[in-house]
Parts: structure tokens; sequence; C-alpha cells
């Protein structure tokens, strides 16, 4: 009984003597350099790296050097922190006979008051790239605050240590009884498919890259399970992958892709979804709707025109191209694009040089490529007018009114029409507007008796053509009938006759 | 008893109910499939998507996440590494889900018996002095790797001053003490209604 007491007692002594220093059995522990997610993405925390590597290190666990980890990063070009594939694990197990890796991430930094620093750890199995071991560590300058606002953090080198030490506390001594192994298979280390989207008869290409030995990987064969064919994938030694190609089916529809593999050691075959590709052999249909002003059947350029593709079943395009040609076939306009399918496209009648092109009759086409090649095309005609419009104004003297005749002698159907008429110090006589073809307006005599007027001629017709018309003339208005006729008018002998013409066309 | 000590008593249990922040709501479950996989060993952890605008938010909450998984069951987790390869490989955007095809074709290439994917809808902090109060909204899809379908979601959203217990104890001073907390919170639910079952 006694020799029993002495026993527990000096059991108790040692793990109470002891208590840091563990009884690892584990292999060789890597810390790789932890990421910072403070530091936005790939930010980088090499002093907690050191500080969690040391604190493990006093624990009594063998501990992989900075430097080897460097080098293995530089030589498999790991340019990124905080995770790893598993072929990338495995390879710390077999290039640096690493047993456990431990990955670390600077979740949150709050360098002023109040301080907070989160910290995850994770520790993985290299053998089976497995997650046995994982996490977090909080802490926030706030949350140390007692009850009368005692033992505040003075500084952030003050939390760190006590995030790291609350981590390394939390790591077990031995990572032997977490997770069970897994079995290693022959796993695919990458598998490169493609193209996504093809037309019938399109070859296929899916290159393979297994884990595992040169020596192994000739034994190993890859079998590709499609559309109810299998492809056998062959072995390529100067690019360290399996490599199959086939031709796509000719039905449209989307096709998984398995792979199997199989080798002497693994045994049995296992069977991966590994991807899929759809096959379209079909062309979109397109139509092209114009927005513009219709005249005789026919879309014409009023200052400019709205060009709207529109595909009868949406679906994703690859590129688009537009073009204008004149009725010789001559290229006077052209855009393209990719990706997406702009929802509408204005025409103002330029080239593309910017000049304004003649009037007459211009075809606007447009392709669009669906994501497989496929092409559709289409085509629409409109017009290009631009006429002055036609307008006269004739002044008669009719009883003891001045009688103004507007006419419109244009092709193209009329907007509308505005007519000033100003005295010599030019007020404002008489404003009238419409959109009659043909108008008669009296002024009474004696407002315009012994005057000289001006008038302001504004006509647009419903292309957008427009005629402004400013007649600065004195005319001495008589008794006797006076006529003035497109923008000319008659008078007396001295008469002075000033005609400014404006026809602006707004293209 | 001495009736000045029982009202001494009384009144001491008043002020600790008055001081006594809320507990905050509990995660809300929404099960879309009757019957959730009884056996799930083999998860996968998909990029969480950020709607938040916080920097690295889908990041943090990930690897919480992940570090929250792992000492709740026996299961075997597929490691961010080979999560991020797959979806390099199929050309999938991580901020966009993944529609159930490619569910399908990420679980069958990580070997994964779910899928579990992340979406923040509201992540910040808010300094108020000597304190920091972080707003947290978020959900949790669980997808079948089988099929690519989803299975159930759930959605929690709590703020710091949820936790108070008294005065300024229990607060969460961060966004991450709070995810974790959250975290938390939304497994022990799934365990509760027997969801993500995995016994060794």
């Amino acid at each position: 009984m006694a020799r029993h007491k002495i026993l527990i007692l000096l059991l108790l002594l040692g793990t109470g003597l002891f208590p840091q220093l563990g009884f690892s059995q584990s292999g060789r522990i890597a810390v790789l350099p932890m990421e910072d997610l403070s530091q936005g993405a790939n930010g980088l925390n090499l002093a907690l790296t050191s500080q969690v590597r040391d604190g493990m290190r006093d624990r009594g666990f063998t501990m992989v050097s900075r430097e080897e980890i460097i080098a293995f990063m530089v030589k498999n070009r790991v340019r990124w922190l905080g995770y790893l594939g598993s072929s990338y694990v495995r390879r710390l197990h077999d290039e640096l006979d690493v047993e456990y890796l431990v990955l670390g991430v600077v979740t949150q930094r709050r360098d002023k008051r109040p301080f907070a620093l989160g910290l995850t750890l994770q520790v993985i199995r290299t053998k089976d790239a497995r997650l046995l071991w994982a996490h977090n560590v909080e802490l926030c300058g706030a949350d140390e605050i007692g009850l009368l606002g005692l033992a505040q953090l003075r500084d952030m080198a003050e939390l760190e240590a006590q995030v790291v030490e609350q981590a390394l506390r939390t790591i077990p001594d031995d990572f032997q009884e977490y997770g069970r192994p897994l079995a290693v298979r022959d796993a695919l280390e990458s598998v490169v498919l493609g193209p996504e989207i093809v037309k019938p008869g399109d070859m296929i290409h899916c290159r393979l890259k297994l884990g595992g030995l040169p020596a192994e990987l000739f034994k190993a064969s890859v079998s590709i399970f499609v559309d109810e064919r299998i492809i056998e994938a062959g072995y390529q030694k100067d690019e360290k992958s399996f490599v199959a190609s086939w031709p796509a089916a000719a039905r449209n529809e989307s096709y998984p892709v398995t792979v199997a593999v199989s080798s002497p050691e693994a045994g049995e075959q296992q069977e991966v979804l590994v991807g899929s590709y759809v096959v379209d052999g079909q062309a979109p249909t397109l139509k092209l709707v114009l927005k513009g002003q219709e005249l005789n059947g026919i879309t014409v350029l009023q200052k400019r025109v709205t060009i709207m593709p529109r595909l009868k079943k949406p679906e994703p395009i690859s590129r688009w191209l537009i073009t204008v040609r004149d009725d010789k076939g001559a290229e006077v306009m052209s855009d393209d694009g990719r990706h997406t399918l702009p929802a509408r496209f204005s025409w103002w009648g330029q080239a593309k040089n910017g000049a304004l092109v003649a009037d007459g009759f211009y075809n606007i086409g447009f392709t669009v490529w669906d994501r497989a090649g496929n092409s559709a095309s289409t085509e629409e005609s409109i017009q290009v007018i631009r006429q002055e419009p036609q307008m006269t104004l004739v002044m008669k003297e009719v009883g003891k009114s001045l009688a103004l005749d507007l006419e419109y002698k244009g092709d193209i159907p009329l907007a509308y029409w505005r007519l000033q008429i100003h005295n010599e110090r030019g007020d404002l006589l008489s404003e009238s507007s419409g959109t009659e073809e043909s108008r008669r307006l009296m002024l009474p005599l004696a407002m315009v008796a012994g005057q000289d007027i001006s008038y302001q001629l504004s006509v647009q017709d419903m292309l957008g053509n427009r005629l402004q018309r400013h007649v600065a003339a004195l005319v001495p208005v008589k008794e006797k009938e006076t006529e003035a006729e497109a923008g000319l008018l008659t008078g007396g002998e001295d008469k002075k006759t000033a005609l400014q013409e404006i026809w602006t066309q707004d293209f | 008893m001495d009736p000045r000590f029982l009202t001494l008593m009384g009144m001491v249990f008043l002020c600790l109910h008055l001081l006594a922040g809320c507990s905050g709501t509990r995660p809300a479950l929404q099960e879309f499939k009757v019957a959730p996989p009884v056996q799930a060993c083999r998860v996968g952890v998909l990029p969480f998507v950020n709607r938040s605008g916080y920097d690295q938010g889908e990041r943090i909450l990930y690897r919480i996440l992940l570090a929250e998984l792992v000492p709740q069951r026996p299961w075997h987790l597929a490691l961010e590494g080979d999560v991020r390869l797959i979806y390099r490989e199929l050309r999938l955007r991580p901020w966009i889900r993944p529609s159930p095809e490619q569910m399908r074709i990420i679980a069958s290439r990580l070997g994964a018996d779910i899928l579990v994917g992340g979406e923040i809808l509201e992540m910040e902090e808010e300094v108020q002095g000597e304190w920091v109060n972080p707003r947290l909204k978020m959900q949790l899809h669980v997808y079948s790797g089988k099929d690519g379908t989803l299975l159930w979601t759930t959605y929690h959203g709590k703020q710091g001053t949820d936790y108070r217990k008294i005065m300024h104890f229990g607060l969460s001073n961060s966004v991450s003490q709070l995810g974790k907390k959250m975290m938390k919170e939304i497994l022990i639910l799934w365990e509760e209604k027997g969801l993500l079952v995995c016994s060794d």
C-alpha cells in the first residue's frame, strides 16, 4: 500500500514539475507561415508563426526549421498562405519527412484599443492529408477588463502572448489518437477537362494527374466513362499525366464525365465524377428590332436609329458583331464585343470617321456566336433622308389685316412649325405654332402700320430635319398687297432685306 | 428566515434579472428534405459568399466553421486547399453558389457525403469607446453530395450585446468571437435536430 502511495506521489510530482514538456511520440511537425487576414488577401504574420513554432518546440515537439519550410514552398511554388491541398500536404510527408502540418490564420487583428486578435490553428496529418484538429482563439482587450476596470491589457504584444499561450495550451500532446487513418487512394490531384461547351464532333480533352510515384503510375490504368463509352487515358511521361481525347456526340445535352482509376496497389476501382461538358449544335435564333421612324414601310433614321438584338432563346454568347453597309455593300461602320450581348445600340447616321453618311439605303447586319461557336446572322434595312423642310410664307394685305399664309411643300410629314413676328424694336407682335401643312394667320394692320417687322420661322419634319429661318428684314408695310415668299420678302424701293437661313441638322 | 434577508435576496435577483441581457434569438432552421442523410462522415466546406462588404469576412468565417466542425464529430473534413483547387479547375467563382450538377462534381471529387456552404448577409463592428459591438447575420446551407440538392439551411443573426451576462461581462467584442459563438449555436442546433450524424 505504501509503495502505491509513493508511486502515486511520484506521478503527481512528475506531472506537476514538468507540465510543459509533453510526452509526444509524434514525428516532425511543420508550421507554415501564418496568413494574416487583417492585412488583406495573402497577408503574412511571421511574428506569430515564430511564437507558435517556438512554443511547440518548448513543449517537446520536433519542429521543422523555417528554412526547410521556405525551401519547400519555393520548390513547390506555394505562393499562398493559410491552406494547402492534399497533394502538397503529402509532398511534405514524402520530401521533408513531416508527420504533422500546422496551418495558422490570424482571423482578426485590431491594433488600436480595444485590441483584438483571433487565431485559428489546424493540424493536418501529412500521410493521409487528414485534418485532425483545429481550434480558434479570439481575445479582445475589452474581454480582460475586470469588475473595477482592472487587469486591462497594456498593448498588443501582451494580447499576442495571451492568444499564443491559450492556443498552445489547447494543442494536444499527441495527435495519434485523433482521426482514424484514411486509405490513401490513387487520388486525383488535378483534372483539366475542356472545352466546357462544344459543337457535335468537336474534340474533348482530359488531362488527369494522379498522386503517387512515377513508377506506380505506370502500372495504374485510368478509364474515362462518358456517354456509355469507355475511353482509356494514356500516361504521358513528359507531362506526368494521363491524357485522353474523344469527339463529342451529336446529341445536344450535358455529358457527365466519370473517371475510374485502378492500380495493383489500390486494387479496386474508384469512380469519381470529375466534370461535365455540354454539346450544343444549335445556332442561336436572332432577331433584330429597329426602333425609329417608319416611313413607307421602312425604318428611317430620325436623329438616330435604335438597334436591339434579341435572342429567341436567351443563352450566353461568346461574341457579337454589328456592321452597317451602304447599298453598294461598302462598310460604313462596325463594332464588336465579347461575352455580353448589349441590350441596344444607337446609330447616329455617322461613318467610322464621324462624318455624316449620305442619304440612301443602308443594311444593318448583326452576327452572334454562342459559346460552342455556333453563329447566327440577321440583317435589316434603314433609310437615311436628310432634307430641308420646304415651307413658304406669303404676306398679303387683306382689308385691314395682314394675312400670313404658311404652306408646307415637303414630302416628309411635318412635325411642327412656329412663327414669331417682331417689330423693329424687337417686341413680339405675334406668335403662332401648329402642325398643319397650310395655315393663314391674320394680323391687324394697325398693329404693324408704319413699322419694320421681322419674323422667325422654325419648321421640323417627323425625321427631325429642321429649318430655322430668321428674316431680319426691314419691310415697310404698304397699303397695297405685299408678298413674301420662300423667305424672300419684297417691299418698297428703299427697303433693305436681310435673310438669314439656318438649317439645323441635329445629326 | 429573516424577512429582511429574503427582501435583500429578492432585490439581488431582480437586479441580476434586469442587468442580464437578452439571450438573443436562436438560429432558424429550414429543412427542405424530410429525411436528411443519417450518416454523413465526409464533409466538404464550400467557400463562403460575402454580401456584407466586410473585408475577408468570408475567409474569417470559413476558418472558424472548419475549426468548430473538427472537434464536433469524427468527421473527415475536406481540406480547404482541395476545395479551392476544384473550384479553380471547374472555373467556379467563389462568390457564386455552384449549380446542383457542380455540387455533385465537387462532392465526388472530395469524396464528400455532404457539402456545407455559407453566406454572410451582414458583418460589421461598431466601435463605442472602449467597447466594440459586432453584428453578424449569416446563413449556412447544407447540400447533399449525392445529387447536389439543398437539404437544409440555417439562418442566424446576432450582435455582441446579445451575449451580455451582467454589466460588460459576456459581451462579444469582435466579429471573430461573435462568429465562433454563433457557429457553435448552429452546430448545437443541428445536433439537437439529429442532423449531421457521424459515428466513426
